[in-house]
Formats: C-alpha cells, sequence, structure tokens
C-alpha cells in the first residue's frame, strides 16, 4: 500500500459495537466493543484508542484489558470515566449495540515482553489502574513466564474501585502480593488505607522488578522518584503520561511533554527518559 | 562550465512566470492585495512586492496559509458511522517570489507534518520553487543569524535577486531551474561579474546588519535553554507582558499545531473541521480535570523550546527560520530576540 494510503487511514475512524457495557462505579463504564476488520495482535497492553462520538468529539482511552480476535476483528476493552464533555456524554448516551467510532490502536505500548522472567511491580492509582489491567491480565495467562507480582491498587474509596468482580481473584495469582488501598479510612474497608507511593514505602519490593505506573501525574512522580531511591533501575520503571491529545499520530502537537509528543513517542515512558521534565512544571 | 548566474529584468520574471502558467501551473506566493501583502495566486508580476526587503515582517501570512491552511475539512462522519476524509485534490502548482525563510519553513513543516495526509498531499503537487532572495533586511528580521538566510541554500529551483530598478540576478538552484533560464535565454555571467559581486556584497550587508546585537552569535543557546527549564522566576519575567493571544503562532511558518472541531449536522451526520490552534494560547495543555500548562510563562517557554532546544535534542534543524513575524505581530512588543538574548547572558557558558 501506498503510504499515503496508509497514513490517510490512521486519521478516519472505524465504525464499532458496543456488545457491552459494565457499570464501575458511579462515574466510570467499561465497554466492551467489536471492531471489524482489526487484530489482537495490534492491542498490546499500553496503546490507546482514539474514541469518536460522531460530532461531539474524540477522546484517547487507554485499552483496559487484552483484546480477542473474533469473527474477523477485535473485541476490545476500554474503561471510560466522565469527566469532560465526550466521556460524559459517553457515559449517559451510549447504550449497547450502538455505534461508536474508534481510530488505533495508537502508542507504543508497556514493554512487558522485555519483562520477561523479572519480578513486576503494577501500581496504579484511580483510573490509572484501567491501563495497568491489560498487564496484570497478561501475566495471569502466561504465569510462568514472570517472576513475583506486586500490585497496589489505590482508589479514593471503596466505591470507586473498578473492576470489583475480579479484584479478589488476583489474589489467587501464585507467588503474588496484593494490595489496595483507599485515600481515607471507610467503614467495612478491609484493605489498606494510604496513597499508593505511602503503600511502594510499606513493601518489601526486590530492586530488580520491572515496575509499571499509573495514575494521576503527581502520584506517578513521587512514586517513581521513590522506587528511584530505593535501588530500582530508572530504565526499569514505567509510567504512562496523559496529555490533550487531538490526533493521536503525532500531528496536531496538543500532546507535547518536553520533546516528546505522548501519543507516539508514548504515552509509556521509562522514568530515565522523563524523569527531568517531570521535575518542570507544565513543560 | 555550467555557468550559476544570470541576469536579466522584470521582463525575465514575467517571462518565468508565464512559462509556469503554460506549463498548467498554479503559480503562489507573496502578493499586493487591498494594501495588503497576503499569499495567493499570482497573475500577473505587477500583483508582487518585488524587492521590498523584510516581507515576512510585514505580512502575517506565509506559505503555511498555502500547504497547511488555518481551517480545514478534515473528516466527515454519515449516520452509520461510516467516515472518509474529504477529496483533497488540489491542483499541481509553484511558489513564486516567496523568501528564504519562508522557503527554509518547508524543511521543518516536512517533519512536523510527515504524517498528515492533507500535507503530504499538497506538498507532492508542489513541483516549483522560485525564490526572491533578500538584498535588504526588515527591521525583525534574523534570518542570518539562524542561517536560513538571506539568501536562499537549498531546495528551490530558481533563486532571483533584484540588484537595481530592472535589473536582476538569478541563480540556478536545480538542473530543472538552469533549463528553465537557458530556454528563456538569459545572460550568462561569470561570479565575478559586477552584477553579481553587488549581489553578493549586498547579501553580507544584510547578513552582518542583523546579526549585530548577538557578538557570538547563537553558539551554546541549546545548553543555555536546557540550563534555564527549571528558572521560573526567570521565565515569569520574560514572558510577564505575554497575553496569551497566539499571534505569534498564527503568524509564525512553523507552528503547525491544531485541534478539531467536531459538528453534529441535523442529518445525523458530522463533520470535522481543522484549525491552527497556538501553543500560547489559554487552552494549550488543558484537559478534563487539569490543566498540564497552567500559566503563562510555561506556554511562552514552551513556544522557545520547541524553536529553540527540541530540534536540537532530535536534532534537526532549528524550528525558527528568523523570519520575526512573531516580533512584528505581537501586540504586547514582545521581541524573541530579547528573549534568546536574555538566556544566553543569563545561562550560556562563558
Amino acid at each position: 500500500m501506498l503510504k499515503s494510503e496508509e497514513i490517510k487511514k490512521k486519521v478516519v475512524p472505524n465504525a464499532a459495537e458496543v456488545v457491552e457495557i459494565i457499570e464501575e462505579t458511579k462515574d466510570t463504564k467499561t465497554y466492551k466493543i467489536f471492531i471489524k476488520g482489526k487484530v489482537s495482535d495490534e492491542f498490546r497492553p499500553g496503546r490507546f484508542l482514539m474514541v469518536y462520538l460522531k460530532g461531539s468529539g474524540e477522546i484517547p482511552i487507554s485499552l483496559s484489558d487484552l483484546a480477542q480476535d473474533k469473527d474477523n476483528g477485535v473485541l476490545a476493552i476500554l474503561t471510560v470515566r466522565g469527566v469532560g464533555v465526550v466521556s460524559q456524554y459517553m457515559l449517559s448516551k451510549v447504550r449497547e449495540g450502538d455505534k461508536i467510532g474508534v481510530r488505533g490502536p495508537f502508542g507504543n505500548g508497556w514493554p512487558i515482553e522485555n519483562a520477561r522472567g523479572k519480578d513486576i511491580l503494577i501500581a496504579g492509582g484511580g483510573i490509572g489502574f484501567a491501563p495497568l489491567r491489560p498487564i496484570l491480565n497478561y501475566i495471569r495467562k502466561n504465569r510462568k513466564d514472570f517472576g513475583k507480582v506486586y500490585l497496589v491498587y489505590g482508589a479514593r474509596s471503596p466505591w470507586d474501585m473498578l473492576y470489583k468482580y475480579e479484584l479478589e481473584s488476583y489474589k489467587e495469582l501464585p507467588n503474588s502480593e496484593i494490595h489496595f488501598t483507599i485515600d481515607r479510612p471507610a467503614e467495612g474497608w478491609k484493605g489498606e488505607v494510604g496513597l499508593v507511593p505511602d503503600i511502594l514505602g510499606r513493601i518489601k519490593l526486590s530492586t530488580d522488578a520491572w515496575s509499571f505506573i499509573c495514575g494521576p501525574e503527581i502520584m506517578m512522580k513521587i512514586a517513581s522518584k521513590r522506587l528511584y531511591e530505593f535501588g530500582m533501575d530508572p530504565k526499569r520503571i514505567f509510567v504512562s503520561l496523559e496529555r490533550r491529545m487531538r490526533c493521536g499520530i503525532g500531528i496536531c502537537g496538543t500532546c507535547q511533554f518536553g520533546h516528546y509528543y505522548v501519543c507516539k513517542d508514548g504515552p509509556v515512558f521509562s522514568y530515565k527518559d522523563v524523569y527531568r521534565y517531570m521535575e518542570v512544571e507544565g513543560i | 562550465m555550467e555557468a550559476e548566474y544570470y541576469v536579466g529584468s522584470r521582463q525575465s520574471l514575467k517571462k518565468i512566470l508565464n512559462e509556469l502558467k503554460s506549463r498548467g501551473l498554479k503559480v503562489l506566493g507573496p502578493k499586493k492585495s487591498s494594501g495588503s501583502i497576503v499569499y495567493g495566486e499570482i497573475s500577473d508580476i505587477e500583483e508582487m512586492p518585488l524587492g521590498i526587503g523584510g516581507l515576512s515582517s510585514i505580512t502575517h501570512h506565509s506559505i503555511k496559509e498555502i500547504l497547511h491552511p488555518s481551517n480545514q475539512r478534515f473528516l466527515y462522519t454519515d449516520s452509520n458511522y461510516t467516515s472518509h476524509i474529504p477529496e483533497n485534490g488540489t491542483e499541481s502548482f509553484a511558489l513564486f517570489g516567496i523568501r528564504p525563510c519562508d522557503l527554509s519553513s518547508l524543511q521543518i513543516t516536512d517533519l512536523l507534518l510527515s504524517e498528515d495526509p492533507f500535507y503530504n498531499n499538497r506538498r507532492s503537487k508542489l513541483t516549483w520553487v522560485i525564490v526572491e532572495e533578500c538584498q535588504e533586511p526588515g527591521i525583525f528580521c534574523f534570518c542570518s543569524l539562524i542561517g536560513t538566510g538571506p539568501t536562499a541554500k537549498a531546495d528551490f529551483d530558481i533563486s532571483y535577486a533584484l540588484i537595481g530598478r530592472d535589473c536582476i540576478v538569478f541563480r540556478k538552484g536545480t538542473e530543472k531551474g538552469e533549463k528553465m533560464l537557458k530556454i528563456l535565454q538569459l545572460k550568462e555571467v561569470d561570479e565575478n561579474s559586477k552584477e553579481v559581486l553587488l549581489y553578493k556584497q549586498r547579501a553580507e550587508a544584510a547578513a552582518v546588519s542583523m546579526k549585530k546585537r548577538f557578538r557570538e552569535g547563537l553558539s551554546g543557546l541549546p545548553e543555555a535553554l536546557d540550563a534555564s527549564l527549571g528558572d521560573v522566576s526567570f521565565w515569569k519575567k520574560i514572558s510577564d507582558r505575554c497575553i496569551g493571544c497566539s499571534n505569534c503562532n498564527m503568524v509564525c511558518p512553523t507552528c503547525t499545531c491544531s485541534e478539531f472541531l467536531d459538528e453534529a449536522m441535523m442529518d445525523g451526520s458530522a463533520e470535522r473541521q481543522r484549525f491552527w490552534v497556538g501553543c500560547l494560547s489559554p487552552v494549550y495543555g488543558e484537559v478534563a480535570g487539569t490543566h498540564f500548562r497552567k500559566e503563562q510563562y510555561m506556554r511562552y517557554r514552551h513556544f522557545v523550546l520547541h524553536k529553540f532546544l527540541f530540534p536540537f535534542i532530535k536534532q534537526v534543524p532549528s524550528g525558527c527560520v528568523g523570519c520575526g513575524r512573531c516580533i512584528a505581530f505581537c501586540p504586547m512588543g514582545l521581541d524573541l530576540r530579547n528573549t534568546l538574548q536574555e538566556v544566553l547572558i543569563k545561562y550560556a557558558k562563558k
């Protein structure tokens, strides 16, 4: 195919069908969508789709689980929190059976293949746990390929926890240490209380673990720094960043972070590559 | 030996214009229109702002207007969610009379918009480039400091410079250009001819005058900018007067950032427009829930870094071509040259 045809395809959304909607919390839903003509190989953990609601707008949404091939297409999972115009519109208006537009997946994704044989730390805060969930489920599927798994997932309150229907099953993962935490004490909560970086400070990690972190930027910054100070290699600490993003393919320029374009150079970056920029507000 | 230089008159220029038109090309470039200078189709050389020094400082337009227009229909989606991009078939065209700074901007936009199907389409239709070299800089010009002018460096077919009322020195850029100069029977001249010597002398004088305030040029600038990154009070002070109007972004030939605007139609279809957005404008970096570039100094700093530091890190040409438009069209009188000077004074290694 000509290059021009290839780049044209990247700016034109495909129609996707919403197959199933799961209510996660009062402001978050998970959408299982079917996209014809795609293959699951492209849908690597950490990549994102540009989700288009006709006439409303387009937003980048990370894949929140492994994709499956089905009927000459792909079943992909997206978890959306209603915060802005498009996401709130999606939550309130899109029903099962409806069509939406999607472009992608774009971005680099988490380098989990390179982390084979290593211990893995997954640290997620709030909706930031969504892009990490496919890593966890990938490891669950390929358990023998990885060492010990540490999971720290924090939410504001018990009611804000995502994927409640499967959280308990994570604890069945052999050779793992699972921590669920909430910001402030709540009645009936049996997990831990404290922010994700604080929990990281409390647990005993192996310094050669590979870390995958996603959450509010301040949480990623503090968590990465803590892990680095703990003795972890900054080349093995990964964060997934968010920015204003319009095109997803490096032409609109709105997602710049220092000299990087978050859409095509990221959204996953090693702490080594971004620690300096993370210290400069607004770069 | 093949000649590099030719001498002709305004009539010769007219011949080139007509020759391009006779080949079926649309000829686009700077032209006088209602007391202003815009970029559009040139039908006669009388319309052209010939020999005007510092043209870039007196027109808010640039070739960006042609290759990456301010507003483009980007996508059409029907009621069934089938989308396609609008036909974008422009005819082959020539750029005529553009200045060396604008010519250099092509190299940068080629990099920034390499994955943009609309830009690529237009770019592939650009088949001829005729450049007017500057003999006199405008008060805001600093191309010689960047190295993009006042003479054209590469990627042009023919350049010309007006050295007298009706005397023009032509220079071949490509074989294609040379062939045309020969077809039109322009007079070949030696590089030691009085015309060529005068041309070179004036260009040199122009280059020197633009460098006056920077005795040591811009050497060490990327390192100095790098060292300044976290100096909030420095950047606040320097950008103090910036009001975030993003005029500088709009007039800059290399600022290519854009936004999408989606609009629903009554029949259930939808359209997407794409339009320029400036990194100086208050929405730049804003997302639902937070803002990644909350303050004006952060956005001004980004503008400067994107031109002078990030290209250095990525090992690509400077993102600024020294056209001076951002200075000429700043309503608050902010001068990018002052910013660079202050960065160098405070942070360049002595």
